[in-house]
């Protein structure tokens, strides 16, 4: 029936395709990002954080495979600091407990 | 019962003192208010006289209510209920200072409700059906003149925020089968027309701000040069309410239920 496997669609962000190109876009998480860095220690930090987290959990049918890899590469500030990226997702898991 | 004695009323149940035989009694008469036929006019009576947070509180939530019921949704006509849109958003606009938050958060949640329950009224003046006009839809234009200074634009923000979770999540109201089901259609129809926008205004003025915080500590505005080490900038208070608003905007779009669940 379906072209593509969606059995893994359940707990995922469902954005309908016209935000394709914004979620593939990078600047928007260099947005969220920058906030991490200037706003350190205020109470912006959850929210772009909890953006971010969102943001990571884009169903999989949306993007192609060069396209995953590209998100993927936004999410972990290219290869310098996945450790970062690592501890976003923790941090923003247990926000959204 | 006519705005004054509401005043009256309100001043007895909210202000303290009374036994709790009188309180009761007085808050049962308050009750009937709502079933009232004049109720929409005094309600905009007891706002715009504005004696205290109380009346005012009491004057949004009513509204709230009487719009609410599902048996009167057929009886207010479109005007009034565009005209009681405009209205709070005049109001809104006109006392956003001084509105006290829980005020505020009533009123704001009126506009949403009424935003939300109307979404699909044509205009009276449609005649060519081919061309159709949704005057609810068009919320996003009414706000643009809150952008004139934060205060103001942090109630236009607060006012998305609002309906966007009015649109994302059925109200108590909204439990029998045929009632969600127009939930659902007015929540796709959002979905696909006005969230996007939503989301890339935000993020445009989220951006302006980070611009704006790298000029001043004399960083490169280059998005991808992240400052090396983590800085805590403090703004003004004001300022600094309506990036929080934004950020929430922001993720209130995000979070929002785009399969219509």
């Amino acid at each position: 029936m379906h072209d593509v496997d969606i059995s893994d669609e359940n707990q995922t962000l469902q954005v309908p395709l016209a935000w394709h190109d914004h979620v593939v876009d990078g600047s928007f998480y260099q947005l969220f990002f920058s906030y991490y860095f200037l706003f350190s220690n205020t109470s912006l930090i959850p929210l772009a954080i909890s953006c971010l987290v969102q943001l990571s959990s884009v169903r999989r049918s949306l993007l192609n495979t060069n396209e995953r890899l590209a998100v993927l590469n936004h999410m972990t500030l290219g290869k310098r600091k996945k450790k970062i990226f690592c501890l976003f997702v923790f941090e923003g898991l247990a926000l959204k407990e | 019962m006519d705005a004054l004695e509401v005043e009256h009323l309100c001043s007895q149940l909210y202000g303290g003192g009374g036994g709790s035989d009188q309180l009761r009694t007085v808050s049962q008469r308050l009750e009937t208010f709502v079933n009232q036929p004049n109720c929409l006019s005094q309600c905009r009576v007891l706002l715009d006289r504005a004696l205290t947070p109380y009346t005012q509180f009491f004057g949004a939530t009513t509204l709230i209510k009487y719009f609410n019921r599902s048996s009167n949704q057929p009886l207010i006509s479109f005007t009034e209920r565009f005209e009681l849109r405009t209205y709070i958003l005049e109001y809104l606009y006109k006392h956003n200072r001084s509105l006290t938050p829980f005020v505020l958060a009533e009123l704001v949640k009126l506009y949403a409700r009424l935003t939300k329950n109307s979404w699909f009224d044509l205009s009276p003046n449609t005649t060519n059906l081919n061309n159709e006009i949704y005057p609810f839809q068009t919320f996003t234009d009414d706000l643009l003149k809150f952008q004139i200074d934060p205060p103001h634009f942090s109630v236009a923000l607060q006012l998305l925020v609002a309906i966007l979770s009015e649109m994302s999540v059925p109200n108590d109201e909204e439990t029998s089968a045929r009632a969600f089901s127009k939930h659902r259609k007015i929540c796709i129809s959002f979905r696909d027309t006005k969230l996007l926008d939503i989301y890339l205004f935000a993020c445009q003025y989220l951006r302006d701000v980070i611009i704006n915080q790298k000029k001043a500590l004399g960083l490169s505005t280059e998005f991808n040069n992240y400052p090396k080490t983590i800085t805590s900038v403090q703004l003004q208070a004001d300022y600094y309410l309506v990036v929080e608003k934004l950020l929430s905007l922001a993720l209130a779009c995000l979070t929002y239920d785009f399969l219509g669940k």
